[in-house]
């Protein structure tokens, strides 16, 4: 498909400028002036030429001889219909003619539609991507709850991580007790600059870190466990296909430089990312036992609760 | 030989006037496809500001912040300084979903990490236009949407949320020793069509 394009692109770098010329000339008011005048000046040459072989031929009979008025007038208005009568004897060539000026003009503005065609599967194909990209989301973790005592006014939970290489909740969650019905569940949240979530370069970020409620302060809340044996977060987990284009080891080693930009906002926004924050969602309804409350990082920025995927 | 040269023009021009139509056709469904998808990309990018703040003093015991709020048209319509115990600031929002990638929200209390979110400053009467949220304000608004606004917030505002469908709270602070909230420097809280909310500075 390329190298056929490319092909035709090439043709048509040669034939467009024919065409755009023929289409000035058909189509635009200069362009008839031109053809007028052309016209005109054939005409002109052709009078022009009929009275000058007559007035040679005056001047070998004698050299004051000279054509009279009359005679000019008759050579004049003789060659015009001459000239006339030439041009719709030839018209079948002068359609020839035209047909295959117009068919180049088909042949090039073919070719420029084709080459449009394929410019906008590929502009179409990008922006699908973009928009993929844009609209993507990933599951954080998961708060299921144990259960709610609104009398004593606490909570009993488990929080399931979601670790990406295994495309699945970890079997072992972490459980909660806490005072209070209002459960924050507070990430640290990296998002970048749309320009690298657009091409999949680069996927928001986050960290769950801490649970308090509304009854607990920040500052006394439960520290969450959230990363593996080597230190690595489990929502940084990704299985191969999720991680464009480079290789595990890289990846991995890209979770360094991360822990970097946490202190270093300079380097941070050079990176481009844009924002660097905490987030808690929650949910404000009364909670049941047995509910399930899934949080989500959307990769147009920021946390948000979401049913969870039943099968 | 000149008929033959003749009927092989012919067939060329019909075939240069199926392909200049056939693909004419098809570019223009394609440009229409092109425009959907650049809207569709638009929508998913489109940002609310409905608040901004600037710490103006911060020490051990308490923060001391101005706060400005916005409408959807991003007027500000109102101002304040607020003093409260503790160094981090967390604002709180309700979020909900109005359909399917639109999610709208309502900023509901101010509390830090030294105060808990019951005993948050409640934020509902700086936008409380006679029971209108004025953060919701639009230019054009029609009627439906002024009545489904002022419902929803009556009902945020009671504490009756049971009734609102897919309703969720959501809030976004700084973090301590990692990345704080500078002392003069403004911030600003997005609100993202598909309910994520950022904070980020405003430069």
């Amino acid at each position: 498909m390329g190298n056929s394009q490319e092909l035709l692109q090439q043709i048509n770098w040669f034939l467009k400028p024919v065409s755009d010329f023929i289409l000035y000339l058909f189509t635009t008011k200069t362009g008839y002036i031109l053809m007028l005048l052309f016209l005109i000046l054939y005409l002109a040459f052709t009078v022009y030429n009929a009275m000058k072989i007559r007035k040679l031929a005056h001047e070998a009979v004698s050299r004051n001889l000279r054509p009279s008025f009359f005679e000019r007038a008759y050579i004049f208005f003789s060659e015009l219909i001459k000239a006339f009568m030439a041009i719709i004897s030839k018209l079948p060539v002068l359609l020839g003619i035209l047909l295959i000026l117009f068919g180049i003009v088909g042949l090039s503005n073919a070719f420029t539609t084709i080459d449009d065609y394929v410019a906008n599967q590929k502009r179409i194909k990008e922006l699908q991507t973009v928009a993929k990209n844009l609209d993507k989301s990933y599951i954080v973790a998961k708060l299921n709850i144990e259960d709610v005592d609104y009398v004593n006014n606490l909570t009993k939970l488990n929080i399931y991580y979601y670790d990406y290489e295994k495309d699945d909740y970890l079997p072992n969650p972490q459980h909660v007790e806490i005072k209070g019905h209002d459960i924050y569940f507070l990430n640290l949240v990296m998002n970048f600059d749309y320009s690298e979530i657009e091409t999949g370069k680069k996927i928001n970020l986050v960290m769950p870190y801490m649970i308090f409620s509304e009854e607990v302060a920040k500052d006394d809340g439960i520290k969450l466990q959230t990363t593996d044996s080597v230190g690595v977060p489990y929502i940084f987990h990704r299985d191969d296909d999720e991680i464009y284009g480079i290789d595990k080891a890289d990846y991995y080693a890209r979770l360094k430089e991360f822990a970097e930009f946490m202190s270093n906002p300079e380097k941070a926004r050079k990176e481009g990312i844009k924002s660097f924050y905490a987030a808690a969602p929650h949910f404000i309804n009364r909670i049941k036992k047995g509910q399930n409350i899934v949080v989500w990082v959307e990769q147009t920025g920021g946390l948000v609760l979401k049913k969870e995927r039943l099968f | 030989m000149k008929g033959k040269i003749l009927i092989g023009i012919l067939i060329l021009g019909v075939i240069a006037a199926g392909a200049y139509y056939g693909f004419g056709y098809l570019t223009k469904k394609q440009e229409k496809k092109i425009a959907k998808l650049e809207d569709k990309i638009n929508f998913l990018k489109k940002e609310t500001v409905p608040m901004r703040f600037k710490i103006l003093q911060k020490d051990t015991a308490n923060i001391t912040f101005a706060v400005k709020f916005y409408d959807q048209d991003s007027t500000e319509f109102t101002a304040d300084t607020i003093r409260l115990a503790g160094q981090e600031l967390s604002f709180d929002f309700a979020v909900i979903p109005i359909k399917k990638d639109y999610n709208i929200a309502f900023p509901t209390k101010i509390f830090t990490n030294k105060l808990p979110a019951k005993n948050g400053k409640s934020l509902f009467e700086y936008y409380d236009d006679h029971g209108f949220p004025q953060t919701m304000s639009i230019n054009g608004a029609d009627e439906e949407y002024i009545n489904l606004m002022t419902d929803l917030f009556a009902k945020i505002k009671a504490g009756d949320t049971e009734k609102i469908k897919g309703i969720y709270g959501s809030m976004v602070q700084d973090i301590a020793k990692l990345n704080e909230f500078q002392v003069n420097h403004i911030y600003k809280i997005v609100i993202h069509t598909k309910g994520g909310i950022e904070v980020l500075e405003d430069i």
